[in-house]
């Protein structure tokens, strides 16, 4: 005879927080924290470090229920008490109230989490003397348990039906202290007397009848008092729909003590009575169901989705109703579950993931034009459905570029490793997907033979992916037409007349894509698009010629700002007024005539003037100003200068001369 | 008379920056030229004579600029010996002028004033044109009075202008004792 009685009631919802207690400062906290007064703890089984099982009712500082436990009997107190479990892939899980199976970790460890939980406390009652266990529990039902709410259902272990007692939530059976199965009717114990009663009487009603009781016979199964099902074919397909559909799973399966989910009696007789037929067989296949069921820890639902699927119970392609925690997702087709990726919550759109093997041989994921799909990818699938990059590493961490993964590829810095995995080891690797891409592209292999590396490549994506409409090189962005030009020339321009860091960047970052040469030929295929004329309809500038000639006189540039000669090349394309060009000189960067009226203003002195009119930088402002004019426009205006400051020297000379003639004719004549 | 003019290759070299300034802002060129200019303090006798007016010259002016500044050394000059602090006309010497010292008086008297009417706005060219042909007999009057002092010649002018400054800044007064004012000392 056992010493005691274990049974398990349901004392209301407490918060469990399930720390790894080889993380003792997790621990200190823990118990430090009056706002985890009513904490349920358990240690990480698998710690080589003590291990701890307690029941956090912090009072006045003590805590009650506090424990030690070596490793073993904490596993077995975790996994047979306290309904939490391990599955042979190492996932911990607890039981929930509905006895669903709630994950609490996806790796295999036991990550510190929290949850609102429904847990069975154990009860445990000490028969007196020679007292039977059953004798005990119903006195415990009756005496220690003050409760007004009563059932009528049917018992969970003999199967009958009986009245029942809810203890903390629990129907417990009034006749043997059972937990009960189900309870059709609950009220004040008059009420389930009542109940009993036109029952008896209907019972009564159906038997004068020729009508079955209630007991269901071999070969029928009873889902309702108004629904039972024989073994034909329509009607097991029915049960099963319908049983799924308003999820009543637990009536085939259940778990049992362990935790392990195993058929109804009920169930299993049913089904094992069916002798014809192409489910003849299932009957005894259900063992063997249940042992992958269990040893997988699938979830309920879908295992049993799946199990009608592949048992043809239900028809490929009707919606899955997919419980994940707390949460129903239903799954028509492709687009539904892409959706549930990325709009379902982090836990959920994680169990969608791991579960895609096991969906896509359900049949239910289809192409747009209709086609089943069998062996794609996940990321495949989505890009084919949302135009979506994304993809989930080893990890199981999922990334997401959206639909404008090509728009960033060229970006450096953070995530871009992350691109170019999508682009190596998800599109690349996969047949299908590397030819989507590279069709809609028009990419072929040979597109990036001349990339000297992988950031060069993914440049070269970026700008094959645009149409060849633009290249996108770090901080830069340049058109590949005519626009294009402005853009370069603006790039030099801004970071010689403005260098902020910015600007700076810009142009070093030009420069850069001026020596890739695998970028710039890129331009080099249209250079016929891409010519520049000048007034006189000649050809002047190109991109290439323009990069070309960047990439030749950048060497030269200091710490981002160009030269003056490349400077003065790109300004003067930017057309506008010639004087409107800026130049570098004494600390400023303005229009000559400002630079020169600056120094005038500062009454700096002639030597200051003819310092600036000499220095080496305005003479080939000046001269390259000029030269916009045309060859020797310079020397022109200085000739002319000289024979207009001749003709004038000597106006001056005759003018003062025949002032002072006129001065002394004058004086002389009064004289 | 000490040359008034330094054309030097700074001026040149500065005239051709002017330039090519001003292939694109004929204003913005000319107005460096003229900023030069008066920052070496080129035209500092045009303004003593013409007040400080707007210096707006095209490079065409120059050539009338530079001799008209000459002009304007010399004219201040003489004026100041005529007014001016050591003057020896302002109330010398008992007597009357005689009558070619009022001549004379009457012909500075007359050209003075024509001077002071001399407008900057009408043109450069103009201006340097009126100025040589006012300025010589102006200056050869004052130099004749200066010989007929020297000769012993009562020259008597009355005035309460302090000197040249003052002539050319102010509005002068060739007929009555009223304001600043300039006659003959008789």
């Amino acid at each position: 005879m056992p010493s005691e009685v274990r049974i398990y009631v349901y004392k209301g919802r407490i918060h469990v927080h399930i720390i790894d207690l080889s993380k003792r400062a997790t621990l200190d906290d823990l118990l430090n924290d009056d706002k985890k007064r009513d904490s349920f703890c358990a240690a990480h089984p698998d710690s080589e470090d003590d291990v701890f099982i307690f029941r956090g009712m912090k009072r006045d500082g003590t805590l009650y229920g506090y424990d030690k436990r070596e490793k073993d009997e904490a596993k077995r107190r975790l996994e047979g008490i306290l309904g939490v479990g391990q599955t042979s892939k190492g996932d911990w899980y607890v039981y929930e109230e509905d006895g669903r199976k709630r994950f609490l970790s996806n790796d295999g460890g036991f990550s510190p989490s929290d949850v609102e939980l429904l847990l069975p406390t154990p009860v445990i009652i000490y028969p007196e003397g020679n007292e039977e266990p059953q004798s005990a529990v119903l006195k415990w039902i009756n005496v220690n348990h003050k409760s007004d709410r009563y059932v009528y259902g049917r018992c969970g272990e003999c199967g009958k039906k009986c009245k029942g007692k809810v203890v903390c939530g629990i129907p417990f059976c009034l006749k043997h202290g059972h937990r009960m199965e189900s309870a059709e009717f609950e009220g004040t114990m008059k009420e389930v007397k009542g109940h009993i009663t036109d029952h008896m009487h209907q019972a009564a009603d159906t038997t004068q009848r020729g009508v079955p009781d209630s007991i269901p016979p071999v070969g029928r199964f009873i889902y309702s008092e108004s629904k039972s099902y024989g073994t034909n074919d329509a009607d097991v397909r029915e049960l099963h729909q319908l049983m799924y559909s308003e999820n009543k799973i637990r009536m085939a399966f259940r778990r049992d003590g362990e935790g392990r989910y195993a058929p109804t009696k009920p169930y299993r007789t049913y089904m094992e009575s069916i002798t014809e037929g192409p489910y003849s067989r299932i009957g005894l296949l259900l063992d063997s169901l249940c042992q992958t069921l269990n040893d997988e820890g699938l979830n309920i639902d879908f295992f049993f989705y799946k199990f009608m699927i592949d048992y043809e119970l239900a028809d490929r392609g009707s919606p899955l109703i997919y419980r994940i925690g707390r949460k129903v997702v239903k799954i028509n087709g492709t687009k539904q579950y892409i959706e549930a990726l990325f709009t379902e919550p982090d836990d959920v759109a994680e169990q969608l993931y791991n579960d895609f093997t096991r969906i896509i041989e359900t049949g239910l994921l289809k192409s747009k034009d209709g086609t089943q799909y069998r062996y794609e990818t996940l990321p495949y699938i989505i890009y084919e459905w949302t135009g979506r990059f994304s993809f989930r590493d080893g990890s199981g961490r999922v990334v997401d570029f959206g639909t404008d993964y090509f728009d960033h590829i060229h970006e450096t810095g953070s995530g871009a490793d992350d691109r170019l995995y999508m682009l190596d080891k998800v599109i690349a690797a996969d047949p299908q997907f590397k030819t989507a891409i590279y069709g809609t592209y028009s990419i072929n292999k040979r597109s990036f033979e001349e990339a000297e590396n992988d950031y060069e490549r993914m440049f070269l994506w970026s700008f094959l992916t645009s149409g060849r409409k633009r290249i996108r090189y770090k901080s830069i962005e340049i058109s590949n037409d005519r626009s294009g030009i402005s853009e370069i020339e603006k790039i030099v321009v801004d970071a010689y007349v403005d260098p902020s860091e910015d600007n700076k960047q810009r142009y070093m970052d030009l420069c850069e894509l001026s020596r890739c040469g695998s970028l710039c030929n890129q331009f080099k295929g249209l250079k016929g698009d891409l010519e520049l004329k000048d007034s006189n309809g000649n050809v002047t500038l190109s991109i290439p010629d323009i990069m070309g000639y960047v990439g030749g006189k950048s060497m030269a540039d200091k710490g981002g700002i160009p030269n003056m000669e490349l400077y003065l090349t790109c300004a003067s394309l930017m057309g506008g007024n010639r004087m409107d060009i800026r130049i570098a000189y004494g600390g400023r960067v303005c229009k000559l005539s400002e630079q020169l009226s600056c120094i005038i203003a500062a009454n700096a002195g002639d030597n200051a003037v003819q310092g600036f009119l000499g220095d080496h930088v305005i003479i080939k402002a000046e001269d390259y100003i000029m030269g916009m004019l045309g060859p020797g426009a310079m020397e022109e205006l200085k000739d002319r200068t000289d024979k207009f400051w001749e003709e004038t020297r000597s106006k001056i000379s005759n003018a003062n001369a025949a002032f002072d003639e006129e001065i002394r004719r004058l004086i002389s004549t009064v004289r | 008379m000490s040359p008034a003019i330094n054309l030097n290759r700074s001026d040149r070299e500065m005239l051709v920056f002017a330039q090519m300034i001003a292939k694109d802002d004929q204003n913005e060129g000319i107005r460096l030229l003229y900023d030069y200019w008066a920052m070496l303090d080129r035209f500092s006798n045009i303004k003593a004579v013409f007040g400080s007016p707007m210096m707006r010259f095209g490079f065409e002016d120059i050539r009338y600029i530079f001799p008209l500044d000459h002009i304007c050394e010399e004219l201040y000059d003489n004026v100041e010996y005529l007014l001016g602090g050591r003057s020896p006309f302002r109330g010398s010497g008992p007597g009357t002028n005689d009558s070619d010292v009022s001549a004379a008086i009457d012909s500075l008297m007359l050209n003075l004033s024509r001077f002071k009417k001399i407008r900057t706005s009408r043109g450069w060219e103009t201006v340097h044109r009126e100025a040589f042909t006012l300025a010589a007999p102006i200056i050869a009057d004052i130099k004749t009075l200066g010989t007929y002092h020297r000769i012993g010649k009562t020259v008597h002018i009355s005035t309460n202008l302090s000197g040249a400054g003052e002539f050319f800044s102010s509005k002068v007064d060739f007929n009555s004792k009223t304001g600043k004012y300039l006659l003959r000392g008789d």
